[in-house]
Order: structure tokens, then C-alpha cells, then sequence
């Protein structure tokens, strides 16, 4: 095996170890660890912030423009230009003074955000969700046990979607009538909350699963070949 | 035995043979005219070129459909169609809903564009063909492309859009007339008093965490929204509130928001900006600084508000087992069981979004919740609008029965 490999192997397995020890309490392995995973992802997202972001989006940009001739070069790029001085911006945090500046750009950033998502939600969780929810309360076939789900199932799916809407009002005190629909809307809501658990809880599993395979199948041999126990 | 075999044998092969024979003497049939139009809701993309079924159509059977920049070609193969595919009443937001558009193929061609990005003449043939049986259905089509201004399959949104501006407009200018409009009591939120206080008392900070997304994710506008009325209750309590943060954005916008609290508390001597701090951006390293943070600190209070992912359930483990009191709120469904089972009030939902009207009582934000419940009704009576019309329509075969259901669905 390359000694890259195995330094990697090592790495790994000790690192995993580290953050797993934390389950029995806080500890300087963790801490170790923990320190080194911080360090590296936030020397990461930097390095990709530059290369996926500023390197191509920005500075090659600029240098594609043409400059000798100012004003249409400044014309070409003004969808880099603006943003990055609104980007410059942030910087005025460091003065003072000027850290009012820094709010033009946040108010940029705020701003559009919600902007964004207004038709986004509309289009996704509004529209898509009722139009979703549209079925023919009794259907055309005869009802009988083969297809009795059929009639059901549209008939839960309409109660379900309209009782937990009822429980996310908040401009009606909930009592009396209101309060039974809320209710039977707090149910489904939780037979919703217990069948996602399980289901994520089945995704972590198979995480735990990866890590201790890796432990088993990648690193344990080493130690078993460091030990001469290897067949 | 044996004769049977035989007798059996060549009856198939004669019935095998006539098929084939019947299949090769049924001529392909020509369907009506070939036509072109522009693509609507598009910007010059193309246009799309559709003409009837045949009834030759089966398996086995294909449209070619090539293309050129010239109607005498030479044209050059784009793709070759299933005839049993491709209907027109697939696409809704070309065709519309007429239950014609089940008689009628379909296909959109993309037209290249000159160096001004102005769309080309393009030319389309469509042949019909079986095995090597080739027939033009008449002659190369084109359409005009133009650039449309308006996607009208969008036009649902825009009517739901606009109805929910104008009744959210109308309840914030009530709001400014009368700021005690009513919004019912939220359980998670009364426990923030009780929180600070409790952290207080033990002379351990506070933890806030504004979610898994930068500032411009509208969970995080609510998450710090409230953020604003715990830090009054922590600035004039004396307590002290530390908030890790995942996005640079969202810790400036964070300092900004706890220094304007304790500045209004009068206070502002006792705000100390390094207990809002960037972490990394990345999704695990967050978590394992938070929990190192958690178990070091030992916050009395923690305080989960925003849109969470696979972090929930570390983070509020961990808090639950340093014995901090714990408020959660997210929108993030799928990690709303966690907070749940780990945190001792969660606020499910929009109720992330009515804690911020419900703690500011600010007239925007409480007209803006007041519209949205009109919005929900609405809703409630479409769908019950639309169910009964579907079922109507079960029994009574009318068209109009399913205007509802194809205004919701014209996307």
C-alpha cells in the first residue's frame, strides 16, 4: 500500500475515533479534532470562495474586458463590478465610523433574498401543495374492499392538508369546533413527525454503518498486519 | 401425435406469416396537415411543430423529424419520435386543456441564433416511417420566433400572488391603525422570559443559533427577528448571550441586530461584540465547534431558530445533556421530529414566522401574518371548491368542472 494511503487510513481512523469519543464526554482528542476540522473547513470554503467564485466570476472577468478602452470595457462589466463593490462594502466594518456603510449591502443581500422567494413559494408550497391535494371526494367505480383505499385515501389527504391548516392560524383564538379540527391536525402532524424520524433515523444508521465499515474493512487490517495476526 | 405437431406447427407459421404480410400490405397512413407555431411563454427559444395522430400509429412505428436552414435542405436528422408518445395533452402550458390535444403529436424545436442572439429561419420535416418505409408528411414548416414578454402558464401565480398582496397590504395598514389585533397565544415563546431568567440566575450565558442558512433565507430574517426581543430581555437582565455563527453576513447582521438591543435597553456598554462570532461555514465543522462550545460554556438556555439540516438532532442532544433549557423553531419538517423529542418547546412551522409578529407586535409583521391566515382560508376553500367539482365532474361529464384543477395546475 502507497504510504500516502496509509498516512490517509490513519488519519482517518484516529480522527473518526476522536469525534466518536465524545460520546462519552468532552475530551482533548476531541478537542483536537474538533479544532482541525473548524480550521480546515473554514480554510476550505475560503480557498473555494476564491476559485469557484472570485477567481472566475470576478478577476478573469476583469481581465477579459478590454480596457483600452475604458468606458465600454466599464459597460461589459458592470454585472461583476457592482456586486463586487457591494461585496468591498462589507469591509467598512472594520472602520467604525463607516460600519453604517456595510448595511447597504446586507439590505442588498436581505432584500433580494426575500424577493426571490416570494414567487418560489408561491409556485412551490402554494400552487403545487393545493393542486396536489385535488381528488375526487367519491370516485366513479363502484366501492367495494379490492379498492376501498381509493375512496380513503383522498378523503385523509383533504383532512389532513385542511386540519393542519386550521391548527396554523393564529388569528382566530382555537376553541370550541376550531379547536377539534386543530387537534385532529396536531395528529397528523405528529403521525407525519414519528414517520419521519424513523425514516432519517434509518439514513444516520447507514452513516454509522459507513464509519465503522470503514474502521473494519480499511483499518483494522493494518493493525492486524502491524500485529503479524494478518492470514 | 405426431400429425397433430406438424398441423400445429404450420398453422403457426401461416398465422405468423399473414400477420406479418397484413402488416406489410397496411399502408402507412398519412395524418392531416403539419403545422408551426411559436413557443409560447419563451424567450426566442423556438417554436413547436405538431400535426395529427395517424392511425397507423403503434409500435414499430416513428416520426423522423430532421431540420434545415433552408426549405429545399438538405436536412440534417434531429430525432426520431415513438408514435405512441409525445402527445400534446402532455404539455398544458403550449397546448392548453382541450381534450383535442390527445389527437395531436407534438415536438419543440430549438432555433439557433446569429451572432446578434437573433433567432434564424429554421425549417422543420416530419416523415412518418416503418422499418424502411419512408413518407414526408407534406412539406418543411416554419414559425416566427419571437421573444414573449409574459408567461402566460404563469398567470396562476400572479392571480395568487396579487391576492395575497393586496389582503397582506390591507391588514398591515389595519395593523397601523389598530396594533392589538389578536394573535393567539404561542406556547414556545412565553418560556424565552423564563429562559433569560433562568440564565441569569445561574450567571451562564445563553446560546443562539440562527439556522443553517445565510441572512438571505427568510427563516433566518425570523430567527433574527427574534433574536432582537431576546436580546433586550438578556441586555436588561445583565445576562449574556453568545451566537455562534455559520455565514459572515449573518454574524454581521447578527452584531448589528444584539448592539441595537442593548443600545435601546440603554445598555450598550454591557454589549461585547466577540460573543457573535463566524465558526465555518461547513455544515459538521459548525456543529462539532457548537457542541465543544455547549459542553465548555454551559449555556443555561439554548435557543435553535431557523432552518436546520442533519445538524438538529447533534445539536440538541448534546445541549439536552448539559442540562440547558431548550427552545427550537424551525421550518425544516424533516428535523422537526428531533427538536421535538430533545427540546422542551418547539415552535412547529409558520409558528417560527408568528413568533417574530408575535413578540415585536410591529404592525408589518402582524398585518403580514393576519393576510397570510386569510391566504390559508382561501386555500382550505379551494380545495374543498375543486374536490367537489371533481367529483362532480365523476358523474356529470361538463369541461367547466375542471376550470379549478387546470388553473392550479397550468404550470
Amino acid at each position: 500500500m502507497p504510504l500516502q494511503q496509509l498516512l490517509g487510513i490513519w488519519i482517518a481512523a484516529g480522527l473518526t475515533l476522536a469525534i466518536y469519543s465524545f460520546l462519552y464526554k468532552d475530551n482533548p482528542a476531541y478537542k483536537f479534532a474538533e479544532h482541525i476540522y473548524v480550521g480546515i473547513t473554514a480554510g476550505y470554503a475560503l480557498c473555494t470562495a476564491w476559485y469557484n467564485v472570485i477567481e472566475p466570476n470576478l478577476i478573469s472577468e476583469l481581465l477579459k474586458a478590454n480596457w483600452h478602452n475604458p468606458f465600454t470595457a466599464l459597460i461589459m462589466t458592470w454585472t461583476v463590478i457592482a456586486p463586487a463593490l457591494l461585496g468591498i462594502l462589507m469591509f467598512s466594518r472594520f472602520f467604525s465610523k463607516a460600519s453604517w456603510v456595510s448595511r447597504i449591502p446586507i439590505a442588498f443581500v436581505i432584500g433580494a433574498g426575500a424577493g426571490i422567494s416570494v414567487p418560489n413559494t408561491v409556485q412551490a408550497y402554494l400552487i403545487k401543495h393545493t393542486s396536489a391535494t385535488f381528488a375526487p371526494l367519491i370516485p366513479k367505480e363502484a366501492i367495494a374492499w379490492s379498492n376501498i383505499m381509493d375512496f380513503i385515501n383522498p378523503l385523509i389527504v383533504v383532512l389532513g392538508v385542511i386540519s393542519v391548516l386550521i391548527y396554523f392560524f393564529f388569528s382566530i383564538e382555537q376553541k370550541n369546533g376550531l379547536k377539534t379540527v386543530s387537534w385532529i391536525g396536531i395528529i397528523f402532524l405528529m403521525i407525519f413527525f414519528g414517520a419521519s424520524f424513523g425514516y432519517t433515523v434509518m439514513g444516520r444508521v447507514s452513516l454509522v454503518i459507513g464509519r465503522v465499515r470503514f474502521l473494519i474493512t480499511d483499518w483494522f487490517p493494518l493493525i492486524t498486519n502491524l500485529l503479524g495476526l494478518g492470514s | 401425435m405426431k400429425r397433430t405437431y406438424y398441423l400445429l406447427s404450420v398453422m403457426f407459421i401461416i398465422l405468423s406469416l399473414f400477420t406479418v404480410v397484413s402488416a406489410q400490405n397496411n399502408p402507412l397512413v398519412i395524418p392531416g396537415e403539419v403545422k408551426a407555431m411559436d413557443t409560447p411563454n419563451d424567450s426566442a427559444d423556438g417554436y413547436t411543430v405538431y400535426w395529427p395522430v395517424s392511425p397507423s400509429d403503434g409500435e414499430g412505428v416513428y416520426y423522423l423529424v430532421s431540420t434545415s436552414s433552408s426549405p429545399e435542405g438538405p436536412f440534417t436528422p434531429l430525432t426520431r419520435l415513438d408514435s405512441r408518445l409525445k402527445l400534446a395533452s402532455e404539455n398544458k402550458a403550449t397546448f392548453g386543456f382541450s381534450s383535442k390535444n390527445e389527437k395531436l403529436h407534438y415536438i419543440e424545436i430549438t432555433v439557433p441564433k446569429d451572432e446578434h442572439c437573433r433567432p434564424l429561419i429554421w425549417y422543420t420535416q416530419i416523415a412518418i416511417s416503418r422499418d424502411s418505409e419512408v413518407i414526408p408528411l407534406g412539406g418543411p414548416v416554419t414559425a416566427k420566433v419571437v421573444s414573449n414578454w409574459f408567461k402566460f402558464n404563469k398567470f396562476n401565480n400572479l392571480v395568487i400572488t396579487l391576492f395575497l398582496f393586496l389582503t397582506i397590504y390591507y391588514f398591515i395598514q389595519r395593523a397601523h391603525k389598530d396594533p392589538n389585533l389578536f394573535i393567539r397565544r404561542i406556547p414556545g415563546l412565553e418560556a424565552i422570559e423564563e429562559a433569560v431568567g433562568r440564565a441569569t440566575e445561574m450567571g451562564k450565558p445563553l446560546l443562539y443559533i440562527t439556522g443553517a442558512y445565510d441572512i438571505d433565507a427568510v427563516s433566518t430574517i425570523a430567527s433574527v427577528n427574534i433574536l432582537s426581543h431576546v436580546s433586550k430581555k438578556v441586555a436588561s437582565y445583565d445576562s449574556r448571550i453568545i451566537i455562534p455563527c455559520r455565514f459572515a453576513i449573518a454574524m454581521t447582521v447578527c452584531q448589528e441586530v444584539v448592539k441595537e438591543a442593548y443600545l435601546n435597553i440603554g445598555r450598550p456598554d454591557a454589549f461585547n461584540v466577540h460573543d457573535i462570532f463566524y465558526v465555518t461555514s461547513d455544515q459538521f465543522g459548525y456543529t462539532a465547534a457548537v457542541d465543544g462550545l455547549m459542553v465548555r460554556e454551559k449555556p443555561a438556555a439554548n435557543f435553535f431558530l431557523g432552518t436546520f439540516a442533519a445538524e438538529s438532532i447533534i445539536l440538541s442532544e448534546t445541549g439536552a445533556s448539559t442540562g440547558a433549557i431548550q427552545i427550537a423553531g424551525t421550518d425544516s419538517t424533516y428535523q422537526l421530529p428531533f427538536f421535538i423529542v430533545s427540546c422542551d418547546y418547539t415552535l412547529i412551522g409558520e409558528e417560527l414566522y408568528a413568533a417574530s409578529a408575535y413578540l415585536s407586535r410591529e404592525p408589518k409583521l402582524l398585518g403580514s401574518l393576519r393576510g397570510q391566515d386569510i391566504g390559508k382560508i382561501m386555500m382550505v376553500l379551494v380545495i374543498l371548491l375543486a374536490c367537489l367539482l371533481l367529483t362532480l365532474h365523476n358523474y356529470f361529464d361538463f369541461e367547466w368542472f375542471l376550470f379549478l384543477k387546470n388553473f392550479m395546475t397550468a404550470i
